[in-house]
């Protein structure tokens, strides 16, 4: 027995020994940063202020990038494209104005919008503490606000009221409800006040730093927002301030605005950045997602007849419109839209990449084109709009002329009314397919309809055209029937969200 | 469901027919033999008495006594349930008394409860056992597989038919709407993967069912406790024992899709009705086209070999083995195979002293195929599987596929000549250890346990060309790898003292266990071409690789103690207490405390049932237990930052940031469980029946969940984990077994086992909703909420379909306003569930449980001299579930295909239909928005198992100096009783997406054939 408690005794020894080992229940997290200790340093705090950026075109979520689209679709100039009703079926409905809160292309922008929001709120908030210069502080935060007012901007013409968000929150803060959108534009205008006030203008900027928001994109973004709130008076001068700060101009040719070989050009504000990487998908899907399915593409988003039509005296048109048949380049002599698969018989020429400039590999993810958000021919429309308005008819002629001119077009010199449809068909023509003619006319007031947003008035023209005079390939299609103008200004708060807030959020009228 | 009851009667029938093969006695002219038969002092009453190799026989009366004729040179055989066989040669005496010896029944059976074991007379606590020979008999790749419809209380869905998929096991139900996969103990040692287990290595399984039992396994046990006994080392002479099977499977239900005609007039019909174009000018020239699913599936075998040894003496035990299971899918490209190699030894080093260790190999290989399953059901059948001979030249063997026209399908032929995904999986499973007996009653043991894994899947994507959306311009190449590493290191020390009626057993312990997970991954693109010696990560360009990595580790630490006392068999208490810490938590939230209680009550042995002779067993048991709930990720309390991507300069660089991945809680803690259990043992007539009954009652307090947050907090994809609310489950299960032997020598031993529980969520913090099952055309299909069932089904409530135009003007609110004013005639009519004058979201309401009324399974064995047959059936009653494969194939409304006859099915006029909407390509409607339209009744019955089975003859054995063998045949999944249309309604799922066909892989039908030798 005496062994025997030895034995136990060294048993016993034992199992106290590792009870003492109390270490062995820490154990760090390997591999990964986490938010608790991170903008400790100057890289830090740059790499976060990237991360913001990269919302704007998430690395493998396409969809976002595309859902500018919806500014066309949802207009005269566009159909759904792709003829195949499962393929991509909520772009479809969106298209044609049947749109429930479950449309997963709504619920993406919702996502993407909230993800740079809170992206940016983790920047404004924690690089102030952090240790590094003031400059970097200032300048790192300045950006941040910038592409804040943008996602916000996003949201606000899209879904109307939106919860604010000013501080990153966690998953235990209480329910968020809707804020008017009125305080929405106030903290966009704040934003960008504060933005613009450090951003350097873009010729102040280092080459590496190309592509960062700059004064001027700022500004723009500010007189967009004025212009949405019809604050013309604000709009016309902030313009004029931009326009007269010779930072940008329209020396690049129409036909090189939209090229892989012309990034950040001439005219550019504020544009999407891509590149091609062979493993990291840094570029865009617009010209896969656009492009007809003979040529490789899926074919959506294809332009209108009525658009064509339109168009067909302009010289703007064949760098804005392919039709089936046309003649491209020497690769594409007449072109294939894959007539049975494509609701229109056209593509947009604007997002149409030559054959040589395809990257080989992950084209949907891969293409080194661009994405413009803003350019300065939108400002020019932008301030005419404005200046006339505030009944300042010459100098709303000057920026439409200016834009005229660099297509050689002739200058015009109607007034009144007759100058606002002007400036309006020059926005149209110019613009044509770059997703802006939805928001556009949804902002502007009716001339048949002065109470109804313009979009009422031009969907009853473009459906009676389309059920009536139109023989061409779109003929016949009543895209645009189930339009309702109470209704189909905002899209609806994403079900999900609604789901999950259980009640504080509450949905869109009408849907 | 009324169907099934249909078919009850017949197997009533064939229980009927066994209970009447009542054996009759002939007289012979020869010797009477009488005499009495007792056990100790104890007369025993209905004893057969047979003559050996004859069905002649009879039985013992009340008194015990017996007359029976034979002749000189008979053998009587006296069996009685119970008692061991005895056998007499008659010798020429008239007078033959026996006395009986009880055999070592199942109640004096020793159950495995976890780092200790107990009589199963001594339970206190609800423990349902399934010996191995019973798991033996099916021949499954897996141990999940093996138990289904096994026990009460544990139910086993099948994940699909895919080659060695495991099944999923829910015990007693769903306990927390996070995962609900039980843990799994092999021989004291917790893991959750056990899949390298060879099921005929298995000695028996345990399942810890209510708290009171698996309390002792504290943070992990929630879920409850499947607790597994490999075979050991024995004490014997050599045995060797054989086993091989052989087995074809073909699918137990086939899709039935439209043809090429039919397609074509779905999508004419559709594109007519909508106001376009028809596409297709002559439907009837397609003919019936191609049959994808016979394209893609196949006959496929089965080969299942098993060989171990064992010898053993006092001193030394060495038991060995090595099997091989290989199972080729269904669905081509897919493919399952495993080798296990075992050792097992055991040293008697001293009075005092034991060691051994034991050791496991287990390396398989899958193939994993593409799913085609949800493919086949969606793409056009009017085109062919290749393209023309002379389209096909100059292209490489991948390119020579068909596009599809129609749909975004890419050729299901093309994918499987692409699919290369092969995983590779070697475990070693062992452990160490070693027993110390101080006497005294006091013995100590010490186990040091680990399991190694390496897992490995290789990829390969090949360059091909075969229409502008399917195609690959640059052939790559993916490795990864995980090195997985499990220690556990056990220190127990029991005690057992017994003192005149006092028996005193107890336990106290402490582990340490260790988890920790390597992996790293590599891919790399553009290899010189698609030759099979140059697809590995070498033959790529070496500026196109791409190469990841991680590490996690966590770590706890147990102190556990239990002890049992028993007063005079009768009166018996169990107490257990376990205390936790997990690496998993903050310091502030690191322990967990788990406590158990539990009593029972041997009722039958008090003095005053004596004379109750009928009832042979009755034990009333009761327990309380808690246990706990730390399945979250490692990282779950924090917020981590993973890379992102964008492009600054005029150069256009790359520019690498950062960004939250996951999002953490930092406030999350235990999930904590509570059960109470009661139950009774009943035997009757000697255990001719016997009936075990509980109820419980189990409350899940801080269930850990992933849920969706808001999306406006900016982490949409990201689903942290939160403590979020009380899970309520009551349920009963009952047994019933029911032997009776002949004396004849036919024997038949029948058990069904019927199991409820009901899951209500009771609290949900802040009473919010959990949403999920995101489906690409339904969006959320479940909603969980505060007193409701978990994963209920939600969504719109149809009401007919509108069969004219005035019963869509007359369809409108109280105030006239027209409710559906986009509907046309033959459009699904809505249900205004929320009266507001709009048909909306807000108008969803429970449109289906996915929990069963109950769910049964049932044993029959027959034994009929060197014959034996056995059927397992299994079922469910009550449940809804969801035909996820319907918003596609069952609709007509894009170009994907459609259930054959749905042309003939969809409203065309009126009258013509009030369940399916009409054929349209544009609907303004949303007619197939989710709905009850997609609901479907989930009761079944279905014959699982079968086998029949030949012992060949003792005598010829022993001439050929074996000492058993044993061949059979038999079948799985032989037929299935249904209302469901799908392919299979035998539906796993997690908590919250219970009962949803995904399109699920098809479960297959088996037939097999087989002999075990052992020698």
């Amino acid at each position: 027995m005496k062994k025997h408690n030895k034995l136990f005794t060294a048993f016993a020894i034992l199992a106290t020994l590792l009870v003492s080992c109390n270490d062995f229940l820490d154990q760090p997290i390997q591999g990964k940063q986490v938010l608790e200790n991170y903008f400790a340093n100057e890289d830090e705090c740059l790499k976060a202020l990237s991360g913001c950026y990269a919302s704007l075109s998430p690395e493998d979520w396409w969809e976002n990038d595309i859902f500018y689209l919806v500014g066309d679709i949802c207009s005269d100039d566009a159909f759904k494209g792709n003829s195949l009703e499962g393929d991509q079926r909520d772009f479809g409905e969106l298209a044609r104005f049947n749109i429930t809160p479950q449309n997963e292309w709504v619920q993406y922008k919702w996502q993407y919008a909230y993800e740079q929001v809170y992206r940016c709120n983790l920047v404004i908030k924690n690089v102030p503490e952090a240790p590094v210069s003031d400059a970097l502080k200032m300048k790192v935060v300045a950006e941040a606000k910038f592409l804040r007012a943008f996602a916000y901007f996003e949201l606000v013409r899209n879904f109307g009221d939106v919860p604010l968000l000013l501080e990153p929150l966690t998953v235990n803060d209480p329910k968020q409800v809707r804020v008017a959108s009125t305080l929405i534009w106030k903290q966009i205008e704040q934003d960008l006040n504060d933005a613009s006030s450090v951003l350097p203008e873009r010729s102040e900027q280092s080459a590496v730093d190309v592509g960062r928001a700059t004064k001027g994109a700022a500004l723009a973004y500010l007189v967009k927002a004025y212009v949405y709130q019809e604050k013309w008076s604000d709009a016309e001068t902030l313009a004029e301030q931009v326009i007269g700060s010779g930072e940008y101009n329209l020396n690049d040719p129409f036909t090189n605005v939209w090229s892989v070989h012309n990034a950040n050009g001439n005219g550019s504000i504020f544009e999407i950045q891509t590149v091609y990487h062979d493993v990291l998908d840094a570029g865009t899907a617009l010209p896969v997602f656009t492009r007809s399915r003979a040529d490789g593409g899926w074919g959506f988003c294809t332009p209108s007849s009525y658009l064509d039509n339109f168009m067909a005296a302009d010289p703007r048109r064949n760098a804005t419109i392919i039709k089936e048949g046309d003649y491209v380049d020497a690769d594409y002599p007449s072109y294939d839209t894959s007539l049975s698969e494509n609701e229109t018989g056209r593509i947009n020429r604007k997002y149409w990449v030559a054959w040589n400039d395809r990257p080989a590999q992950s084209e949907h993810t891969r293409t080194p084109l661009n994405h413009i958000l803003f350019r300065y021919a939108d400002l020019l429309l932008l301030h005419a709009e404005a200046a006339w308005h505030n009944s300042n008819e010459a100098d709303a002629i000057s920026s439409v002329n200016k834009v005229r001119n660099r297509v050689g077009l002739g200058p015009i010199g109607s007034s009144g009314d007759d100058l606002l449809l002007d400036i309006y068909t020059e926005r149209r023509m110019e613009l044509a397919m770059e997703g802006h003619r939805y928001y556009d006319l949804k902002r502007q007031k009716g001339i048949k309809y002065p109470t109804s947003p313009r979009l009422k008035e031009v969907m009853e023209e473009f459906v009676s055209y389309n059920m009536g005079a139109n023989s061409d390939y779109d003929a016949g299609n009543a895209k645009g029937s189930l339009f309702d103008e109470n209704t189909h200004v905002l899209f609806p708060i994403p079900q999900a969200e609604i789901d999950l807030s259980e009640g504080t959020l509450t949905q869109n009228k009408g849907y | 469901m009324k169907k099934i009851f249909r078919h009850f009667p017949v197997l009533l029938i064939v229980l009927l027919l066994n209970v009447l093969c009542i054996p009759s006695s002939i007289a012979q002219d020869a010797l009477t033999i009488s005499g009495s038969v007792k056990s100790g002092e104890e007369l025993l009453p209905g004893v057969s008495i047979s003559i050996k190799g004859t069905t002649i026989g009879t039985i013992t009366n009340f008194d015990g006594e017996y007359t029976i004729q034979a002749s000189a040179n008979d053998i009587l055989v006296f069996s009685f349930i119970g008692f061991n066989t005895v056998e007499e040669s008659v010798n020429g005496r008239t007078l033959i008394n026996v006395n009986m010896i009880e055999e070592l029944t199942e109640l004096s059976e020793v159950i495995a409860i976890g780092y200790g074991t107990v009589q199963k007379k001594d339970l206190t606590s609800a423990i349902s056992t399934v010996k191995g020979d019973e798991l033996a008999k099916r021949n499954v790749a897996n141990v999940s597989q093996a138990l289904q419809g096994q026990l009460a209380g544990v139910q086993v869905s099948s994940n699909g038919g895919s080659p060695g998929s495991e099944a999923s096991i829910l015990i007693r139900g769903i306990s927390t709407i996070n995962n609900n996969n039980p843990l799994y103990v092999v021989d004291d040692v917790p893991m959750d993967d056990i899949s390298w287990l060879n099921p005929k290595d298995i000695e028996n399984v345990q399942v810890l069912k209510d708290a009171s039992a698996s309390s002792i396994f504290g943070s992990r046990a929630s879920n409850g406790v499947i607790v597994i006994e490999t075979k050991k080392a024995k004490a014997g002479r050599t045995n060797i024992s054989i086993d091989a099977t052989y087995s074809i499977q073909d699918a137990a239900k086939k899709p039935k899709m439209a043809d090429a005609t039919e397609y074509a007039k779905i999508v004419n019909k559709a594109a007519t009705n909508s106001g376009l174009d028809a596409p297709f000018s002559d439907p009837e020239t397609f003919g019936t086209g191609t049959n994808w699913w016979n394209e893609v599936t196949q006959v496929a075998p089965i080969q299942n070999y098993s060989v171990s040894i064992n010898k053993g003496t006092e001193e030394m035990k060495i038991a060995s083995g090595f099997s091989y299971f290989k199972q080729d899918g269904l669905v081509k490209g897919g493919g399952y195979d495993r080798i296990t190699m075992k050792l097992n030894t055991e040293y008697k080093l001293a009075s005092w002293l034991t060691i051994g260790q034991n050791l496991s190999l287990s390396k398989d290989r899958t193939d994993n195929g593409p799913n085609l399953v949800w493919d086949v059901q969606r793409v056009e059948p009017n085109i062919p599987v290749y393209l023309p001979a002379y389209e096909q030249e100059g292209k490489n063997e991948f390119s020579i596929y068909h596009p599809t026209l129609y749909t975004d399908v890419p050729n299901p032929m093309g994918q499987l000549a692409r699919s290369f995904n092969k995983t590779d999986y070697l475990r070693t499973i062992g452990n160490v250890f070693a027993n110390f007996d101080f006497g005294l009653g006091i013995t100590a043991e010490s186990k040091f346990a680990f399991y190694i894994s390496q897992w490995e899947n290789n990829d390969f994507g090949p360059t091909y060309f075969i229409e502008s959306t399917d195609y690959n311009n640059e052939n790559w190449v993916t490795r990864s790898h995980n090195n997985r590493t499990q220690y556990t290191w056990n220190n127990l020390i029991h005690y057992k003292k017994q003192l005149n009626n006092h028996k005193l057993n107890m336990t106290a312990g402490m582990t340490l266990e260790s988890d920790e997970n390597r992996y790293l991954y590599g891919e790399g693109y553009n290899t010189p071409n698609n030759h099979p010696d140059l697809r590995y990560i070498d033959s790529t360009e070496d500026t196109k690789r791409y190469a990841s990595g991680s590490n996690n580790k966590n770590t706890r630490q147990s102190f556990l103690a239990r002890a049992n006392y028993s007063f005079n068999d009768r009166y018996l208490l169990t107490a257990s207490f376990r205390a936790d810490a997990s690496s998993r938590f903050n310091k502030e939230n690191r322990w967990g405390f788990f406590p158990s209680v539990s009593g029972a009550w041997n009722l039958a042995e008090e003095g005053f049932m004596e004379s109750v002779s009928w009832l042979s067993q009755a034990k009333l048991r009761a327990g309380w237990g808690q246990v706990g709930n730390d399945n979250i990720d490692n990282d779950a309390l924090l917020t981590t930052l993973g890379r992102t991507v964008y492009v600054f300069g005029a150069e256009r660089n790359i520019n690498l940031g950062q960004a939250p991945a996951s999002v953490g809680n930092a406030d999350l803690q235990w999930e904590t469980v509570e059960d109470m259990n009661i139950g009774a043992d009943l035997g009757f007539w000697n255990q001719k029946l016997s009936a075990s009954v509980d109820y419980y009652e189990r409350r899940s307090k801080d269930m850990l969940l992933a849920t969706s947050i808001p999306y406006y907090l900016g982490s949409a994809w990201s689903t942290p984990y939160a403590n979020i609310g009380t899970l309520t489950t009551k349920g009963f299960e009952l047994v019933l077994t029911y032997r009776k032997e002949y004396a004849s020598g036919f024997r038949m031993t029948h058990s069904l086992n019927l199991s409820k529980a009901s899951s209500k969520i009771t609290k949900l913090v802040a009473g919010e909703a959990i949403w999920s099952g995101n489906h690409q055309r339904l969006e959320n299909l479940t909603r969980t909420v505060e007193g409701g069932v978990a994963g209920e089904f939600f969504g719109m409530v149809t009401d007919g379909i509108f069969q004219n135009e005035s019963e869509v003007i007359n369809y409108t609110d109280e105030f006239g306003n027209v409710l559906q004013p986009h509907a046309q005639p033959g459009d699904m009519r809505f249900k205004d569930v929320n009266g507001d004058g709009l048909i909306n979201a807000d108008d969803r309401a429970v449109i289906g449980n996915p929990e069963a009324d109950f769910t049964f399974g049932m044993n029959l064995n027959f034994e009929y001299k060197n014959f034996d047959i056995s059927m397992l059936f299994t079922g469910s009653y009550g449940n809804d579930v969801l035909n996820a494969v319907k918003p596609y194939a069952g609709t007509g409304s894009e170009r994907y295909n459609s259930f054959a006859g749905l042309l003939d099915k969809a409203w065309d006029g009126e009258g013509s239909s009030n369940t399916q909407p009409r054929l349209a390509a544009i609907d303004d409607n949303n007619n197939f928005i989710y709905s009850d339209f997609y609901i479907e009744d989930g009761s079944h019955l279905r014959l699982k198992s079968m086998q029949l089975g030949y012992n060949f003859p003792q005598t010829w054995i022993e001439k050929v100096h074996l000492g058993n063998a044993r061949i059979f045949i038999g079948g799985e999944n032989l037929f299935t009783l249904t209302k469901f249309d799908g392919l299979d309604v035998d539906l796993g799922g997690s908590a919250l997406e219970r009962g949803i066909d995904w399109g699920q892989y098809p479960l297959p039908r088996i037939f097999m054939v087989g002999a075990n030798i052992s020698f």
